[in-house]
């Protein structure tokens, strides 16, 4: 049983690098990136989370409209505070936003740049701005996330003695626009913590108010963590400053049974009132139930070569809900199960118990592997019974898949076969997609 | 005069330095024509001494900026797209995360070639804190074992990054080093992304690394055969050369090892974009006597006349020229006539790459569309041959008239507002990511040029015209977005006039203007 | 027998500035047994206004350079290459590393080659 592969070379990789948190800040209603790095750094990370993740796009300051500094020969033999000190003095009078966050890349660390005392400057002079030093060479995307929320916590949201809300939580769930279908994954949460009787501060997307939910992070009673471990330093982080307990759940629910239990799990946390919850599950799982049994005819009776068995390629995320699901309530077998986003070390114990403790009579392992390379090789070597291989992965896999004779169906970045705009995947509603989805793959369809 | 030096070195300097080009620039046309001096350049003699006429072509200084595209990205563009050879990226794993859009464009290149698709394949050597700390040498050779173990490549290339860069990783010796012990060429590419002012000299770097140790050093003249410096364009170039009796070499994406090879034996080498293939057919010409095609690029009926004449006379065909030029005027001039009817006083604007941007114009204006401006993400005052035939931007204002409003501006779509406000058009041409979303917020249908050839030669002209027509449709989608969404920039700016007021006017950004960010903090 | 020899560069490692527009030179000391040594950086008169070029100016660099024989730029304009070769100095356009400059101008021997002149002309 391999646990981890040793940090090495690297080709056909699923992540981004910690620039890419940019997209955590233009995610967020009125938030502007400002990146101070080389002149390719964040159009590159585009490529990976956006363009080629479900052709997802941007609204607000994203794409080619993100100010940076194009660190030239110059700016390293000179050094490029002044040059940075420009940019963002122009930024701030042209860019429309209520939260500017400077990400510094490589070239400035490497250099030495004192970043800080310029960002500090216009914070001084009563500027929203915040500075987060994301080089590459320090991790990737999900690592860069919380380093940017838990600046943006420090520096924007700051000292804070206010009195808690009794319902209000504060969401740490997907990471934007890495996790494909984060826009409608995080609609569909907060609908059902909203049904459920609580407000939510989910920071980014469409359900977010912008700047004046990170305001309100103090007022919180406590923080929600979905997610295997991202969201967890920053949790953490808030525990001390604020003094506000977290609820950890490491699955994200897919399916009416896990996000049944999941919904009673907050609610118990918070100790609020369980009516309307308990009414919004009943309705729930009428209509979950109404179309399953419609499905339950279909997969019973359809006899051409649907998938017994599945792995699953991609973040840790999406990794273990989709295979939880898939395992426990659908009945597949997981042979093959990758994970690819580098998961920190301190967390990956964890996760493995949780893969062995999938379902009932079901348990199997997870690797942590980054290469490209390897990991179509162990997909290649894998023994998928009699049914049609089916793989949930990312376009990585499309030669492998088709090498097998298996079916692809892209779940995490990179998904270049998908176009996505408020699909999702989790919750009551996603489930079904996601039914949909893997099927109508299954018989052929696109 | 000055004496020169040699040093053979494995890399070549920015084209900044080699050629005087610029990023920022604003005026007419025919001033830029004027102000870049291209037989003087080509001469060699750089600024002229003399009191009255000197360096005038001096780029606007502007203080903001937004971030597009790299060298490191064009060498992966380049070179992460040959089908039997490896490009290793020696950087941390964010120099990768272009790689996806490579795999598309490699993918869907392979299919219009002919060829079966498969994923690119990119090694990086995802470096690390440490690494940056100690160096990363001994991680540079094995990934470069591992790659000759997994791939079997006729070549492997490697590539340099800032961080590398800064650190001082000397890739030089390792590529000597492992190209000694594993008997295939390893050419290293100083292509770190602050090299240059502009991402163009990656080609440079690129091409330079493949004459210096791929091309064969002992060629076998083959008479036939004509070297396109291309990307991943649809092959039209075979049936636009085989009246000729001339094959094509498309170089360098799509390319396999002995394609690369063979560049040494060609007949002739020429491009459809000379920002993109001038240094490759000087470097080709100069190593190995293989002549360039010393002509305007292939665009519009007289340009494409003059490039079928040019290559002709190269491979002894003048007779066989004239007699297929004018059996192509009398088949497509009906087909352009046509369009011109549906086309006349429709407003164009290009914006792309320099000499490609040129081509572009002299074929929307070869369809009578009015195109009252333009730009172009950079200018190269004058290409590696100093040919006069190859001045694209003098040829285009000779051939078709002047430009009012000529831009050069290195992808920055903050000033798309004032550029549109100035130059309205229906329609613009684009060829770079993060323009085309903010020109459909505008409200205005823009048309991404993915393959590069389409409006290559008289079939070109056709085609583009027919590309006008169903862009224009998508005025309505855009106009829904116009109602609806706006552009990310504050009504100050929208307001603006000047795309280049910072560097007009410096002192404006001092001045008490809209100060709501600040009104933000406050709450 | 020493030599000196000026190079343009702004970050010491590659000649990458046009003459008109530099501020300092590096300049090294290079013998004919093969060995080299930086001596000092040198600031200069950047004499190149906006295509202006005064031989007031050059003057004033020539003189800042009178124990130098040779003078390493990227680029140089034909009338301040003149002024400079009048006044004994050998000029080359060589936009590439510093060290393997130095490294084949004493493995060559260009300051025999090139014949450079010990003594500037006043």
């Amino acid at each position: 049983m391999k646990l981890q592969q040793k940090n090495s070379i690297l080709t056909h990789q699923h992540y981004a690098c910690s620039m890419g948190a940019a997209y955590s800040v233009s995610a967020i209603p009125g938030g502007v990136p400002i990146v101070n790095c080389g002149p390719g750094c964040i159009d590159q990370q585009y490529a990976t989370m956006s363009f080629c993740n479900g052709y997802q796009g941007v609204a607000g300051v994203g794409s080619g409209d993100i100010p940076g500094t194009d660190t030239s020969e110059n700016e390293i033999v000179f050094g490029g505070a002044k040059k940075l000190d420009g940019v963002i003095k122009a930024a701030l009078k042209i860019m429309k936003g209520d939260l500017f966050v400077v990400l510094s890349g490589c070239a400035p660390q490497l250099v030495g740049d004192d970043v800080g005392t310029v960002v500090k400057k216009y914070r001084d002079m009563g500027y929203p701005i915040v500075n987060a030093e994301v080089p590459g060479f320090k991790g990737n995307n999900l690592k860069g996330h919380e380093t940017v929320v838990i600046a943006i916590i420090d520096q924007f949201v700051g000292e804070s003695k206010v009195r808690k809300r009794k319902k209000l939580v504060n969401l740490w769930f997907e990471e934007p626009y890495f996790n494909t279908f984060w826009r409608g994954d995080y609609a569909e949460i907060k609908r059902m913590l909203k049904a459920a009787g609580f407000d939510v501060n989910v920071f980014f997307g469409s359900e977010s108010t912008g700047v004046s939910e990170w305001k309100d992070i103090p007022k919180a009673t406590f923080n929600l963590v979905v997610s295997p471990w991202m969201g967890l330093k920053i949790a953490k982080h808030l525990e001390k400053k604020y003094n506000q307990p977290y609820l950890h759940i490491p699955v994200i629910p897919i399916g009416e049974e896990a996000t049944t239990a999941f919904l009673r799990k907050v609610v118990e946390f918070a100790k609020i009132d369980s009516a309307p919850s308990e009414r919004f599950i009943s309705q729930e799982a009428h209509r979950y139930y109404y179309y399953l049994e419609h499905f339950s005819n279909f997969f019973s009776e359809y006899h051409f070569n649907l998938p017994t068995s599945f792995a699953t390629v991609g973040d840790a995320a999406y990794n273990l809900a989709v295979t939880t699901f898939l395992a426990d309530q659908i009945g597949l077998v997981p042979v093959k199960q990758i994970i690819t986003d580098n998961t920190p070390k301190e967390y990956r114990e964890q996760i493995l118990e949780l893969y062995h403790h999938l379902s009932e009579e079901v348990c199997t392992d997870v690797e942590f592997i980054e290469d490209g390379f390897i990991v179509e090789e162990e997909i290649e070597n894998t023994d998928f019974g009699t049914g049609t291989p089916l793989i949930l992965g990312s376009s990585w896999e499309q030669d492998v898949a088709e090498k097998i004779g298996g079916i692809l169906v892209e779940i995490g970045t990179v998904a270049t076969e998908e176009v996505v705009l408020n699909r999702s995947y989790i919750g009551y509603n996603g489930a079904l997609s996601l039914l949909e989805k893997i099927y109508s793959a299954s018989i052929g369809g696109k | 005069m000055p004496k020169k030096i040699n040093l053979n070195l494995d890399t070549v300097e920015n084209r900044e330095i080699r050629l005087g080009s610029i990023i920022s620039w604003d005026g007419k046309a025919s001033e830029l024509v004027e102000l870049s001096r291209y037989e003087e350049r080509g001469r060699d003699i750089g600024c002229s001494g003399n009191r009255s006429s000197g360096c005038r072509l001096c780029e606007l200084n502007m203080p903001f900026n937004q971030s597009s595209m790299c060298t490191n990205s064009i060498a992966a563009c380049q070179v992460g797209n040959l089908t039997d050879c490896v490009l290793i990226q020696h950087s941390p794993a964010g120099c990768s995360a272009r790689n996806p859009v490579f795999n598309l464009s490699f993918r869907e290149g392979l299919k219009r070639r002919g060829k079966k698709q498969k994923n690119i394949n990119i090694i990086s050597t995802n470096l690390q804190e440490n690494d940056m700390i100690f160096g990363a040498g001994d991680k540079l050779r094995t990934a470069v074992r591992e790659a000759y173990s997994r791939y079997e490549p006729k070549a492997i290339f490697l590539s340099m990054s800032c961080s590398t860069a800064i650190i001082g990783e000397d890739i030089s010796s390792a590529a000597t080093e492992m190209e000694d012990e594993l008997g295939i060429p390893v050419i290293p590419l100083h292509c770190e992304g602050f090299r240059s002012k502009h991402w163009s000299t990656g080609f440079d770097i690129v091409q330079h690394g493949i004459v210096r140790q791929i091309a064969n050093k002992h060629p076998k003249k083959q008479s036939d055969l004509i070297n396109i410096v291309a990307l991943w364009g649809t092959d039209y170039f075979t049936d636009m050369l085989k009246p000729l009796g001339l094959r094509v070499n498309y170089i360098v994406e799509i390319a396999s090892y002995e394609d690369l090879k063979q560049i040494s034996e060609a007949a002739a080498t020429t491009t459809f974009c000379h920002t993109l293939g001038s240094y490759m057919a000087t470097a080709l010409e100069q190593e190995y006597g293989v002549p360039q095609v010393r002509a305007p690029q292939p665009y519009g009926i007289s340009g494409t006349d003059a490039w079928l004449r040019a290559i002709a006379k190269i491979c002894g065909k003048d007779k066989e020229v004239e007699e297929y030029i004018t059996s192509e005027h009398e088949r497509i001039l009906p087909q352009i006539e046509s369009l011109r009817k549906k086309l006349t006083g429709i407003k164009g604007y290009v914006l792309t790459g320099s000499a490609y941007a040129h081509g572009l114009i002299s074929v929307l204006r070869e369809l009578e569309i009015v195109v009252d401006g333009s730009l172009v993400f950079h200018h190269d005052p004058v290409y590696d041959s100093g040919s006069e035939e190859q001045n694209s931007l003098k040829t285009l204002v000779d051939t078709y008239g002047d430009i009012p409003h000529f831009t050069v501006s290195k992808t920055q779509p903050f000033q798309l507002p004032q550029l549109f406000k100035r130059t309205p058009a229906d329609f613009v041409i684009v060829r770079h990511g993060g323009l085309a979303p903010d020109l459909a917020r505008l409200g205005i249908p823009s048309f991404e040029m993915g393959d590069e050839h389409l409006p290559v030669g008289y079939d070109g002209i056709v085609r583009l015209g027919k590309a006008v027509l169903e862009t224009l449709s998508k005025r309505k989608f855009n106009n829904v977005l116009r109602r609806h969404v706006s552009l990310p920039y504050t009504e100050w700016w929208m307001n603006q006039k000047d795309p280049f007021v910072f560097a007009n006017k410096p002192d404006i950004l001092d001045e008490d203007g809209d100060r709501t960010n600040e009104i933000t903090a406050k709450k | 027998m020493v030599y000196r020899v000026a190079m343009s560069s702004t970050d010491g490692k590659v000649v990458n500035q046009h003459f008109g527009h530099t501020e300092r030179f590096c300049i090294f000391e290079i013998a004919d047994d093969g060995k080299y040594e930086f001596l000092e950086l040198r600031s200069v008169q950047a004499c190149c206004h906006q295509g202006e070029h005064e031989t007031d100016a050059f003057s004033a660099v020539l003189n800042k350079l009178r124990d130098v024989q040779a003078v390493i730029v990227s680029k140089i304009g034909r009338g301040a290459a003149d002024f400079l070769e009048s006044n004994g100095i050998t000029v080359y356009e060589a936009p590439y590393p510093i060290e393997p400059l130095l490294e084949k101008i004493t493995q060559e021997k260009l300051y025999e080659v090139d014949k450079w002149q010990l003594h500037i002309n006043n």
